[in-house]
């Protein structure tokens, strides 16, 4: 019947159309995939440069395939399965999935401490003690990961009782910043550069500095499955990827020039694209300089998880049980460092 | 359909699979179980294949669901998620019924806003969330709002669609009789009605039952959204796979309720 | 009602819609609602920068995999189950469950499962529409009067011209009609995903976050609808064509 010829054609042809769409690209060089997280600001901008511009230019790699994800215990999600190769992801996550059995592997970091602040809606809460009062919310991303925990150092610090502080868990940091605008939350982590946009809008302040209340914080860290490191050519890519890492940081506390030019390339914030060189060195400063998110040797050891893994429990972001010397892989950091000599 | 109410002889030479598949259907209580042991040795099998940290095989999850039982975490935050959906899918019905029996029976309303009806249909219900988030905060306010917009539409074009083609006969043999403006509503066009009314509540119901988990997941994450997403975060697949699981079963069970109910109270209702 | 006067009232309550929502939009600012003139002006801006065909293409293209299969899969099971009551029995229990599921539920049991790639878009838009082309499919199968099939059985039809002469063409307009629901969730899940992960369309959309203006992402919304409008009209076109007696069946649908 001449319908169901068409229909099938039209059928087939979706299907063919579908499947053309959805081959991947044949690369003679090595293309890392890659998932990152949602937003490039300042603190991203150096290993988005390590990725983009410095491992490409090293020989036998391409651009990687990156992928942004919004929240960032998807990115340690997706590595498990094996379909990403390495995650731009959180410790808490890669803490609690190996205490779920995960098998998987911290090989450096992509920048240390944060920059996010935590910042009040200046009408509704003035005090520290004001974030006990019932009708104060506050939002973080998912309950305790880092955005959880630089909340919850500080606050236990000054004597708050936790269990009066309300707190509620929301995916997005734009869904969060729109209801702190809108009045609908009191208090989120926002980024520091966005900060002052955000006090620009209405009365709002910095209430907690993560920089200044905790000496070591972890930032956001590379993932990779063990499975994928047992093979050779994946060591290899792993050194040169904290190879590139490691030169992008340098490069960033010592030439402000470049890292303006990356910062108008890759941050995804509009206001980034035609930000002025005086704006971004101060963001370069406060970031480089003063809160020390890009160690010159990136600082991946096992005495910083072991410090912090104390107030990640307290913060109730992880169970304990998880021996962190099983996770953290510091070989390929001591490897790169040697070569980088 | 095929012949039915006659019980097929079995030739005593062997096995008929005709008559066994006639017969066997006659009865449900045997076949609905038997439907879902094969869904299950179906999920058990893809389980086998995949590692425990990401997936939960059905024996994991029936464990997990116990434990949550017993503890009253879920059917605790199960009761209290059902809240903004019974409000929602009763706010939805208020609206869709009314105004789609209009654009149904009058030819004028229904062209001028099937077009618009339409479009707004076709907008995913995620992309609501930002406006919803400033117009109605985070909390229960914002979910029954998500809930009705992810069902008003779908009973509203049920609802149109079902009027618009109640069967003339019908109606010309109201007005044969003489029957008044009252008597065609009352007498002819509310029973003519029922049978779609009947689906638009269940489709209405479907919609309502995603949307509920749904609002819980892109606002502020309470009751059954809170449970997933803390089990999310700590890698607990068997309790993800356990509140989707249970919130199938409950959809499946709504279904079937409404199709039941309305088998029982109009047999006459001409359907599967 | 002549063709003329219809168009004309569509056109009417489009007018008055657009209206209604200037005057809201107007009255409560860019930052709530932005109204449909400064909608039209940022529109123009983002489709002129060309970023929001391409990634819509990308996005659609990926998504016509999953829909493509649950096509193929869920009309001939769905008018199956329709016809023959055990095959009805044994799948439609697990059709309504994944009818019920919500695609924000789903989706990080199947990150899990498939990592973030094109393997778990694929999934997450057959498993969203599939259960609305099953169950069409079904209702379908089921309305057919069984006097059509008499006349069959009386001009001795075999098995297969039943199939052919009598079962498909009936059912056609059904299908037809599932495709429709089944595309309008399909683009559902494909947004939902791509907001998840974020690339393609979706991700466009979820880029306008953080936006202070509600205007992109009114913009945005407003392509899908363009997309899913026109994707319904090629459908019905197409149903109209190979079966002239689907304007009949489905009067409103």
């Amino acid at each position: 019947m001449k319908g169901k010829s068409v229909i099938f054609a039209v059928l087939l042809g979706v299907i063919c159309l579908g499947l053309i769409g959805t081959q991947p690209a044949v690369a003679a060089d090595r293309v890392l995939t890659i998932n990152i997280v949602g937003n490039s600001l300042g603190v991203h901008i150096p290993y988005m440069a390590a990725l983009n511009e410095i491992l490409p230019s090293m020989k036998g790699y391409g651009k990687p395939e990156w992928t942004r994800i919004k929240r960032l215990q998807t990115i340690t999600q997706s590595i498990l399965t094996g379909s990403v190769e390495v995650g731009d992801g959180d410790a808490i996550s890669t803490l609690r999935a190996v205490e779920a059995g995960a098998d998987l592997k911290i090989i450096g970091n992509a920048f240390m401490h944060t920059s996010l602040v935590f910042t009040v809606n200046g009408d509704k809460v003035k005090t520290f003690k004001d974030l006990e009062k019932p009708g104060i919310t506050l939002a973080v991303n998912s309950k305790g990961d880092f955005t959880h925990v630089l909340l919850v150092g500080p606050l236990q610090k000054r004597g708050i009782d936790m269990n009066k502080v309300n707190v509620i868990t929301m995916g997005g940091s734009g869904a969060r910043m729109r209801a702190l605008l809108a009045g609908k939350v009191d208090g989120v982590p926002i980024h520091f550069d966005q900060a002052s946009d955000v006090a620009k809008k209405g009365n709002f302040k910095v209430m907690i500095e993560p920089a200044k209340e905790f000496d070591a914080f972890l930032g956001e860290v590379w993932i990779v499955s063990s499975k994928w490191l047992s093979k050779p050519e994946n060591q290899r890519a792993a050194v040169d990827l904290l190879k590139a890492t490691v030169m992008a940081f340098r490069k960033a506390n010592s030439d402000p020039k470049w890292y303006a030019e990356m910062y108008r390339k890759y941050g995804t914030h509009k206001k980034m694209k035609t930000a002025s060189d005086a704006e971004i060195e101060v963001v370069r400063q406060a970031l480089g300089k003063d809160i020390g998110c890009w160690p010159e040797n990136m600082n991946h050891s096992l005495s910083v998880y072991k410090e912090l893994l104390p107030v990640y429990k307290s913060a109730g972001a992880v169970k304990g049980t998880v021996d962190v010397s099983k996770v953290v892989e510091t070989k390929y950091i001591e490897q790169a460092l040697k070569e980088l000599k | 359909m095929e012949e039915s109410g006659k019980i097929v002889m079995v030739p005593k030479t062997g096995w008929n699979v005709k008559a066994f598949s006639q017969n066997i259907t006659k009865y449900p209580h045997i076949v609905y179980p038997l439907s879902f042991l094969f869904g299950l040795l179906v999920w058990e099998l893809v389980a086998s294949q995949l590692p425990n940290v990401v997936f939960g095989s059905p024996s994991r999850v029936f464990i997990h669901i116990v434990n949550a039982t017993i503890s009253g975490v879920l059917p605790n935050a199960f009761l209290k998620s059902i809240r903004h959906m019974l409000l929602g899918l009763g706010l939805s019905l208020a609206v869709a019924i009314p105004l789609g029996f209009l654009m149904g029976r009058n030819e004028t309303v229904f062209h001028m806003f099937d077009p618009v009806v339409n479009a707004i249909f076709s907008i995913p219900s995620i992309t609501f969330v930002p406006f919803l988030i400033i117009w109605f905060g985070l909390f229960f306010e914002a979910r029954v709002a998500l809930v009705f917009v992810m069902s008003v539409f779908d009973v509203l074009v049920t609802v149109a669609a079902g009027a618009r083609n109640i069967e003339p006969a019908l109606m010309n043999v109201g007005r044969s009789f003489a029957a008044g403006r009252k008597d065609m509503f009352f007498k002819v066009m509310i029973p003519a009605s029922l049978p779609f009314m009947f689906t638009a509540v269940r489709i209405g119901t479907v919609r309502c039952i995603n949307a509920m988990i749904t609002a819980e997941l892109f606002f502020a994450a309470v009751n059954l959204g809170e449970y997933m997403e803390d089990a999310s975060a700590f890698f607990d697949a068997p309790a993800m796979l356990a509140v989707v699981f249970l919130l199938a079963v409950f959809g499946l069970g709504a279904q079937e309720g409404i199709k039941w109910a309305e088998a029982r109270l109009f047999p006459w209702h001409v359907r599967d | 009602m002549t063709k003329k006067r219809k168009l004309l009232l569509q056109c009417t309550g489009i007018f008055i819609v657009l209206a209604v929502w200037e005057i809201i939009g107007q009255h409560l600012g860019e930052l709530l609602l932005a109204p449909p003139s400064l909608v039209v002006i940022t529109y123009v801006e983002l489709f002129l920068e060309g970023e929001m065909l391409i990634e819509l293409a990308k996005s659609l293209r990926q998504m016509l995999l999953g829909y493509g299969l649950a096509c193929v899969i869920g009309m001939p099971l769905g008018a199956v189950m329709g016809r023959v009551r055990i095959i009805d029995a044994l799948f439609h229990p697990w059709i309504s469950m994944i009818v019920v599921t919500s695609v924000a539920a789903l989706l990080p049991v199947f990150i899990l499962i498939f990592g973030t790639g094109f393997q778990l878009r694929a999934a997450i838009v057959f498993v969203a529409s599939i259960g609305y082309i099953v169950l069409t499919a079904y209702h379908g199968a089921v309305a057919i009067e069984s006097r059509y099939i008499d006349v069959s059985r009386s001009f001795s039809a075999s098995k297969v011209d039943q199939y052919k002469k009598v079962i498909l063409p009936a059912l056609f307009p059904f299908l037809i009609t599932g495709a429709r629901l089944g595309l309008v969730h399909a683009i559902r899940a494909m947004v939902v995903a791509e907001m998840f992960i974020i690339t393609g369309y979706g991700g466009l959309i979820f880029q306008t976050g953080l936006d202070i203006s509600t205007a992109p992402i009114l913009a945005y919304l407003a392509t899908i609808m363009i997309v899913s409008i026109g994707a319904n009209v090629i459908l019905r076109r197409i149903g109209q064509k190979v079966a002239p007696w689907y304007e009949a069946r489905m009067r409103a649908a």
